[in-house]
């Protein structure tokens, strides 16, 4: 009985509506109503109103406060891990990260090629770095040793598209060959003094040396890449240059000041005699452009390069690493015969 | 363009003019207050077809219009203590209390008299919901569209005015 009460309330509720002449009426006052075609004056407030907007909206305003500590928080790393060393925890970031995003953004090939030459240097320095403190151990020897042979593979695979794609490009795969051979050859040499002096014995068998890995990765660079279709005018041109770079190593070898060191007497006898190399496989060079032996001409000349490359590299590497040791040294010897005074001051004391 | 949007509005105005109406001469208890407030309803609602806006579900967007449509003219008519109102909202008025002689003016029988009562007596968030879903059958998600809230929202404030409209009129299960 009730169900039909509440029933038939309703349909009585239903039952209110406009008469046909208010709705006509309704209708048409609507479509005749006139679109604002001025658009309204936009107060001065307006701006900060909508940062107050913004700001109701918590999880937008959140995500952009988020996003703005990962950006500032992301660059501080960024910052941080460029001059990691392997071990530390921002190392991998830098490895990992950094480096392969700089690899990506870096358009062309030959700057690609260029970078990643560089990176496989980069890591040579950081085992020189890290072995003049005494820090390498064969994990990070052999975590180093596999990042320079995945630098040689990317380098290889630029060289190789550069090589491929067009035929002016030639003359820098040569130079970008020269100096990763230079480098790579001057930093194992570098690496091999520092571990040599901390009484390290190398296993000349072990493969995953890292002086072993750079100076096989820049032998494989060279066999692949030394092109036999060289451009003979620019020999003259060429020889200046590396007779000017053996000119440059040598005038640094004799502006060097304080030279009575034994490891720099070491490091400057070695620079002479990779400078001997570079005078000797030019003079090769020069024999044979005499006979008219152009190719081979330019390839001696080209290995002389690198070798007065590799002399300049070494000398100034090696050089600061002896500053830096011997710096190590003084501040050893000074805590060493301070430690000593504050013994003996206590001694006396009791 | 035009054609389209003239045929758009026709359309639902055949439709939904009578219950957005309805919905206001229930909340103002004016029937001159109520065509007011529907002609300005319909008005913004052609002005918001014609600037090409977005709209996800007409019916809920003029439901949603008028309803604003009234909280405004409450607040300028404060004749209801602005106490009664809660932060902008209609829940607390009841509907059709402003003046009894306009009850007479609707030719309301008994029963539709006794369902008004009934949904007067309401906890006040669930009077909307309950009079949208049977009075106007809209569905719950356009109920929570129009007050604002989440469609689960909505359909448990539907429930609960239920639950509470069986005792008060003693039904079982005889509200559908």
């Amino acid at each position: 009985m009730k169900n039909i009460n509440w029933n038939k309330g309703l349909k009585q509720l239903k039952n209110i509506k406009m008469t046909d002449t208010e709705k006509d009426q309704i209708f048409k006052s609507v479509m005749n109503y006139p679109l604002p075609k001025q658009s309204p004056i936009k107060s001065n407030w307006v701006t900060y109103s909508q940062i107050f907007a913004f700001k109701k909206h918590k999880m937008a305003y959140y995500t952009v406060i988020a996003s703005l500590i990962v950006i500032l928080s992301g660059q501080g790393i960024v910052y941080a891990s460029q001059d990691s060393l392997p071990g530390d925890i921002l190392y991998p970031v830098k490895i990992k990260v950094l480096e392969p995003v700089r690899s990506a953004l870096t358009l062309s090939t030959e700057a690609k090629a260029e970078y990643e030459s560089n990176l496989a240097t980069k890591r040579l320095e950081e085992a020189e770095k890290l072995a003049s403190n005494n820090k390498l151990d064969k994990d990070t020897e052999k975590r180093i040793s596999e990042l320079v042979k995945n630098h040689t593979s990317a380098l290889d695979n630029d060289l190789s598209r550069l090589n491929k794609s067009s035929k002016n490009k030639k003359e820098k795969v040569d130079d970008i060959v020269t100096n990763f051979q230079a480098g790579m050859n001057a930093h194992s040499q570098v690496l091999e003094e520092i571990l040599g002096s901390n009484d390290y014995i190398e296993n000349e068998s072990e493969d995953d040396s890292i002086s072993k890995t750079a100076r096989d990765s820049g032998n494989k660079v060279r066999q692949n890449y030394r092109n036999d279709d060289h451009d003979l005018k620019k020999y003259k041109f060429k020889k200046e240059s590396v007779e000017s770079i053996i000119n440059s190593t040598t005038k640094d070898i004799e502006n060097i000041k304080d030279n009575r060191s034994k490891a720099k007497q070491n490091v400057i006898e070695n620079t002479h005699k990779k400078l001997d190399q570079a005078k000797e496989l030019l003079k090769n060079a020069d024999d044979k452009n005499e006979k008219s032996d152009n190719e081979n001409a330019y390839n001696d000349l080209l290995d002389s390069e690198s070798s007065a490359k590799e002399a300049n590299i070494f000398l100034n590497v090696g050089l600061k690493i002896e500053d830096h040791r011997n710096n190590n040294k003084e501040h050893n010897d000074d805590s060493k015969s301070e430690s000593r005074e504050v013994r003996s001051f206590l001694d006396n004391n009791d | 363009m035009k054609v389209n949007i003239t045929h758009i509005f026709e359309n639902i105005y055949k439709k939904e003019s009578d219950a957005i109406f309805r919905f206001c001469f229930m909340r103002v208890s004016d029937r001159e207050q109520a065509l007011d407030i529907t002609q300005e309803t319909f008005t913004r609602f052609w002005q918001k077809l014609q600037k090409d806006e977005d709209i996800q579900n007409n019916r809920a967007f003029i439901f949603m219009i008028a309803r604003n449509l009234i909280i405004d003219w409450y607040r300028k008519k404060k004749a209801i203590s602005l106490d009664k109102m809660i932060e902008n909202d209609l829940e607390d008025t009841p509907y059709f209390t402003v003046d009894d002689s306009s009850i007479d003016n609707l030719e309301l029988g008994p029963e539709g008299r006794y369902v008004l009562d009934k949904v007067n007596e309401l906890s006040p968030s669930a009077r909307d919901p309950i009079y949208m879903r049977f009075v106007e059958g809209l569905s719950p998600s356009e109920i929570g569209e129009i007050l604002g809230i989440s469609t689960n929202a909505a359909s448990v404030r539907i429930n609960r005015g239920l639950i509470e409209l069986k005792k008060k009129t003693g039904y079982n299960d005889n509200v559908k």
